[in-house]
């Protein structure tokens, strides 16, 4: 998931990324409706009420949702920046960074609400700030590491996407290219698991409370620990072959 | 050289972001504070009327048998004196028969929420909040049809 960067990305490898992540982002979008009453994983709702404050002359809220806006960026911009910076060095660093800081954010957001909230406006608008700022480095990841493939914390392009792909898969010589079924597929399982998400947060907060944040940083853990184990299991196969190579010389001389 | 120049872009940035948060923060009119006190109610109103034939308006204001009858599960205020205490408290009264509930401000400063010990849970987007004057509306949605207005004056 976390290994492979761009067109060395395979549709499988895109799949397992997009449904953990939107997983992770629903979850964090309906945990922000919630508790702050404001989303928190996509912004194109912010960029209306931006232009309406402007407007009608409100600098306070303009400042404050431009803001808001801004730490979304901020996220994706530190997000893409660490992933060309360090790609060459260490790929799986590199991609596991944002995700390690986004793990942190929702860690801060989710033991404060358990330990401290006390419902203020000002503890509220920082505590959705780093989530915005969390989903932005999410966003950030998944886009830049999949070569603009995988988006999982809002769904109107996935949606347009996926509306565009299914009318074309009507026609036979468009469902033959699997480019385009492969596109298809991924986009499915990242609405799916955004929605899947959303419902698994809203029911269980009703039990859990504040507690689900965990479980988002427990979804985002097994996101970057997966590869983890994969590159341990790689190391370990290429050390047993290398023994093994080294054993069979040593008896066939 | 250029990995410093690179960090202390980065950093740049993150001092930049805590700057502006600062002031937007600093720049921020305290809800939370303008609030506090008084209110008695002054009118119920629906801004976008869907109304039954046996339905009295005058001049949008809906009655009062109408408000209570439109729906169960919904909280009706009318005639009613708000008081927000500073512990989060939220006093409401009529006819001499006060009832207690808890008040938050949310969403970016414009969502009043009052939750009741029942569980019940009203949310409100404050269209207006000065010293004088406290502008409410609540979404219905399905249930009843149009956007209620609430204003409210400081006693």
């Amino acid at each position: 998931m976390l290994r492979k960067y761009s067109t060395n990305r395979t549709p499988g490898d895109n799949i397992k990324l997009g449904v953990l992540a939107a997983l992770a982002a629903g979850m964090v979008n309906v945990a922000s409706f919630i508790i702050f009453l404001s989303f928190s994983s996509n912004v194109t709702g912010y960029f209306a009420i931006l232009a309406t404050e402007l407007a009608s002359g409100n600098g306070q809220q303009f400042l404050l949702v431009g803001f808001w806006v801004f730490l979304y960026f901020f996220g994706s911009f530190i997000s893409t920046y660490m992933v060309i910076s360090l790609f060459r060095d260490n790929t799986y660093l590199a991609h596991s960074i944002p995700l390690i800081l986004e793990i942190i954010c929702l860690l801060i957001v989710g033991v404060y609400c358990n330990y401290y909230y006390n419902e203020t406006l000002l503890e509220s608008e920082i505590l959705l700030s780093l989530l915005l700022f969390s989903m932005g480095l999410q966003n950030g990841l998944t886009t830049s590491i999949s070569n603009f493939q995988v988006k999982t914390t809002h769904l109107t392009g996935a949606t347009t996407d996926l509306g565009v792909l299914a009318s074309m898969l009507l026609k036979k010589k468009y469902r033959q290219k699997k480019a385009l079924t492969d596109k298809a597929k991924l986009l499915a399982a990242i609405i799916l698991s955004y929605i899947a998400g959303g419902i698994v947060f809203a029911y269980f907060y009703q039990i859990f409370e504040y507690k689900m944040f965990f479980v988002i940083v427990a979804v985002l853990s097994v996101t970057v620990t997966y590869d983890l184990y994969k590159i341990w299991l790689v190391k370990a196969r290429v050390s047993r072959h290398k023994r093994k190579i080294s054993m069979d010389m040593v008896f066939s001389e | 050289m250029k990995n410093t120049a690179r960090l202390l872009m980065i950093l740049a940035s993150v001092i930049g972001v805590i700057a502006i948060y600062s002031f937007t923060i600093s720049r921020i009119e305290n809800y939370e504070e303008l609030i506090l006190g008084e209110w008695a109610e002054k009118q119920w109103k629906y801004e976008k009327v869907y109304y039954r034939n046996d339905m009295e308006f005058v001049d949008n204001a809906i009655s009062e048998t109408d408000k209570i009858s439109a729906q169960d599960g919904i909280i009706f205020h009318f005639a009613e004196e708000w008081e927000f205490l500073e512990s989060g408290k939220f006093l409401f009264s009529t006819n001499q028969v006060t009832k207690s509930a808890r008040w938050a401000i949310k969403g970016r400063g414009d969502i009043l929420e009052i939750r009741h010990g029942d569980g019940m849970c009203e949310r409100y987007t404050i269209s207006k909040l000065s010293p004088h004057q406290m502008v409410l509306h609540f979404h219905t949605d399905i249930q009843v049809k149009g956007i209620t207005k609430l204003t409210f004056e400081r006693k």
